[in-house]
């Protein structure tokens, strides 16, 4: 398996690139944006196979963060239905990318067209996005889940 | 360096004057009384003149002979004026003679035009020895150069200058110049000519791809260039214009029917830059929750569903949960195996049962166990990313409202002050008129603002332009040798020339963050407000920031504090130069000096309480200090603050003169040093 030093994947850096984080500085830098626009990309269901750029992402980069880690496995996992996926770091890596293109398109339409500071159209889109969810329901079973896991039981089970 | 003595014969005011300065450690001051006009600024010319042959009136003619003398001489007649400034540097003792002779060109001619100039230094060795040193100045600026002159010899205008609003170009001058990089400053210009050099060879010589790359680049450069050039201008219209706007607040304190709105104007102007500036912060921290925590919301999907299935494989058995190591626990507790053994402590089979606890699964159901693992953080991170937010921009809005109630407020003290009656005393402008004045002025310079910023982005696509024009040049095919090498030192040259520049920009942020951290306890060992907080920032503006809770916001100076704030700044400067100069290690490009400081009205018009702070700046600011002052400026709290520390005082007095008399200036020792308390 390859070093995490030597996975890397290609990436472009877009206008909203740009735009959120040189222009703007809403997001601190480009492993922040991409994975941002990777999430936003999954939780879409927009990814791009043939993505491309010349950006280059590096997973000691996207791997610094514990969580972007467990985002980057959780992605991988259920884009290709494989636990193999949750080992997979190149697979991760190039997962996030395809969906970070995906996300990075729709971020551009989304606030490609502002002038001016976007900041408030940003949170306002996350916090749409979170009240269209279901947040105690998912709370509450993820809860389970960790409980479960804590005590040997399942997560059904508890619920019963 | 300390200065000991001046004789002064012929220069401007003064016909033939002396005046010995305080050499004493405890009583480093000497003070020199005067009025407007009496010659405060001609003696710090008269100093400035002896160390380098030039002086600085901002105001009237640099004619230096004095009238009386020239008008006595005849057209063709020589008037000498000369000036001997006597100082110890580094234990010995220097004589400095500096002469010009001005020859007058006709009847009612008082300037006389230069026709010689000559200048001698002569050290004292021991007692009795004397060496004339070659080279006077040569050593004169080995000894105190040139380019420090003004942080030494100054006056209140300096003081103002180096506080403006757009001045940060006096901060990093300054700093530059305490550090005497002109090794490293020389280096950059002499690169960037070198580079220009091989650049011309490249495109004379080059492919017709080569060549075009160069012009463009060429071209790219100059468009820079028009554009610094251009960003230059509007930073002094900028300043130009704040400085009118503020001489418009002098004349509103002026005419009393305005002078109380203005103020209150004034401090809700302060109240609303504070506000603004609250603001902005909690938009960049909205910014910095959004940049960290932003993205889980739209990860929440993935890691429920990832959750549910590691649940379900863990109930299907094909994931062992941590249950395995707190039986392992229990096992090593109970000292009982889970075949019945016993386990003996440190036993090899306790070792082999315990070896176990620290077996980490590997594989997936590890990866699926660290997942779930951190379950717990995404969910924290989340819910703590809506509350911070939440939060932050509530608090936002709050802001905002005091911002619309405040900027309501000034926009009616406006209506007030432009609608109140009274004239300037000196122009007779009326306040409608000068708040007229004043809007349009406020108005440009937001427009000039607007126009350096978009400045500011074109400059910086340029360089990014000629960045990549550079990197085709590197990598552009070059079959003609000549060519090929002229670009390979052309590289090589511009690869230097950065570094050097790095370097160079490296060691003027370290000094500024000395200077800074000095700037910082000398303003709030004397400020009346405890709450306020003089910094340098990276950018070299002088700030002072106000501390609220527990952030810092900037807030407007007042003159009072500008000054202040300058010279701790100046004195800052001094005392790195001093600890530099003491310093034998790290000192190839920074050695420093220890020099004295002669200062031209550092009061200017401020009020008691502020010239009460300067006095008690100035004694600490060098090791010798030498101040000039009107009595209005020196009496009371000045007096109070400094009586202790002055080592010798001395009037000017001014004599206008009258028939065939010129004026002239006489400087007399003040008979008693006054002791506090008398």
């Amino acid at each position: 398996m390859a070093s995490s030093t030597s996975i890397r994947e290609k990436y472009e850096q877009t206008s909203i690139y740009e735009q959120l984080v040189d222009e703007h500085e809403i997001i601190n830098g480009y492993v922040d944006m991409f994975v941002f626009a990777a999430c936003v990309g999954y939780a879409n269901e927009r990814f791009i196979r043939n993505y491309g750029g010349d950006g280059e992402m590096l997973w000691m980069h996207v791997s610094n963060k514990e969580l972007y880690k467990a985002v980057a496995a959780s992605i991988a996992y259920q884009h290709h239905n494989d636990p193999e996926a949750l080992l997979d770091k190149e697979l991760q890596l190039r997962t996030l990318a395809m969906y970070s293109a995906g996300g990075a398109e729709l971020l551009e339409s989304e606030f490609g067209d502002i002038k001016g500071d976007p900041t408030d159209a940003v949170l306002n889109y996350i916090q749409e996005w979170d009240e269209q969810n279901d947040t105690q329901r998912r709370d509450t079973l993820l809860g389970d889940i960790m409980s479960s896991f804590e005590s040997g039981s399942s997560a059904d089970n508890k619920a019963d | 360096m300390q200065f000991k003595h001046i004789s002064i014969r012929n220069f401007r005011v003064f016909l033939d004057e002396e005046l010995r300065f305080s050499q004493n450690q405890e009583k480093n001051v000497t003070v020199l009384h005067g009025q407007n006009g009496s010659g405060k600024t001609t003696l710090l010319n008269a100093i400035r003149w002896a160390l380098y042959g030039s002086v600085q009136f901002d105001q009237g003619s640099d004619s230096l002979p004095h009238q009386g003398e020239m008008a006595r001489a005849h057209p063709g007649e020589k008037v000498s004026v000369s000036i001997d400034l006597s100082f110890e540097h580094e234990g010995s003792d220097f004589e400095l003679h500096r002469e010009a002779l001005f020859e007058k060109q006709n009847e009612k001619d008082l300037t006389g035009e230069i026709s010689s100039e000559d200048v001698s230094l002569v050290r004292q060795n021991g007692a009795n020895q004397r060496e004339k040193v070659n080279n006077p100045n040569t050593r004169i600026e080995q000894m105190m150069p040139h380019r420090l002159s003004n942080l030494f010899l100054f006056d209140g205008e300096y003081i103002d200058r180096i506080s403006g609003a757009d001045d940060r170009d006096e901060i990093k001058k300054a700093i530059q110049n305490i550090m005497g990089l002109e090794i490293l400053e020389r280096a950059i210009d002499h690169l960037k000519k070198v580079e220009n050099r091989f650049e011309n060879e490249v495109k004379q010589s080059g492919s017709d791809e080569l060549q075009e790359l160069v012009e463009k680049k060429q071209k790219k450069r100059k468009k820079k260039e028009d554009i610094e050039r251009k960003i230059t201008d509007i930073e002094e219209s900028r300043s130009t214009l704040q400085s009118e706007i503020e001489s418009i607040k002098a004349k509103y304190d002026q005419i009393d029917e305005v002078a109380g709105l203005s103020r209150e104007r004034s401090n809700k102007e302060d109240q609303r830059s504070k506000l603004k500036t609250e603001r902005d912060e909690l938009t960049d921290d909205i910014k910095s929750e959004i940049s960290t925590g932003g993205y889980l919301p739209f990860a929440m999907g993935a890691i429920e569903d990832t959750a549910k299935d590691i649940d379900e494989l863990r109930e299907k058995g094909k994931i062992p949960s941590e249950l395995s190591n707190e039986l392992v626990e229990e096992l090593l507790q109970t000292e009982e195996c889970i075949c019945g053994r016993h386990l003996a402590q440190n036993s090899e089979a306790y070792q082999r049962v315990a070896a176990f606890k620290d077996q980490t699964p590997e594989g997936v159901d590890t990866a699926a166990i660290q997942l779930i693992a951190r379950i717990g953080s995404i969910q924290e991170g989340r819910d703590g990313f809506f509350e911070t937010v939440e939060k932050k921009v509530a608090e936002r809005k709050e802001v905002n409202e005091k911002l619309e109630i405040v900027n309501e407020e000034i926009d009616e003290l406006s209506n007030k002050i432009a609608s109140a009656s009274g004239y300037d005393p000196e122009t007779d402008e009326s306040p409608e008129e000068l708040e007229r004045s004043r809007d349009e002025k406020i108005a440009e310079r937001a427009e000039l603002k607007a126009e350096k910023e978009q400045l500011l982005q074109d400059k910086d696509e340029t360089e990014d332009e000629i960045e990549s024009l550079s990197d085709e040049i590197d990598s552009a095919r070059e079959e003609e040798k000549e060519a090929a090498l002229a670009r390979k030192r052309m590289k090589t040259a511009r690869l230097v020339h950065q570094d050097i520049k790095q370097s160079f920009q490296e060691l003027q942020q370290r000094v500024r963050s000395w200077s800074n951290k000095r700037v910082q306890d000398t303003f709030s060992s004397v400020a009346r407000k405890s709450n306020y907080a003089a910094h340098i920032t990276e950018e070299f503006e002088l700030e002072i920031r106000e501390a609220i809770d527990d952030t810092e916001v900037e807030v407007q100076k007042s003159r009072g504090e500008r000054q202040i704030s300058s010279l701790a700044f100046i004195g800052s400067l001094v005392s790195i130069a001093k600890e530099r100069h003491e310093d034998d290690s790290e000192n190839r490009y920074f050695s420093g000096g220890i020099y004295p400081i002669v200062m031209d009205s550092p009061f200017g018009a401020l009020d008691k309480s502020y010239r009460r702070e300067i006095g008690r700046i100035i004694p600490v600011l060098a090791n010798q200090v030498v101040v000039m002052v009107t009595d209005s400026q020196w009496e009371g709290p000045v007096e109070d603050e400094m009586s202790d520390i002055v080592g010798k005082e001395y009037t000017l007095e001014y004599d206008a003169g009258s028939g065939e008399s010129y004026a002239r200036t006489r400087i007399e020792p003040v008979k008693e040093v006054p002791v506090r308390g008398d």
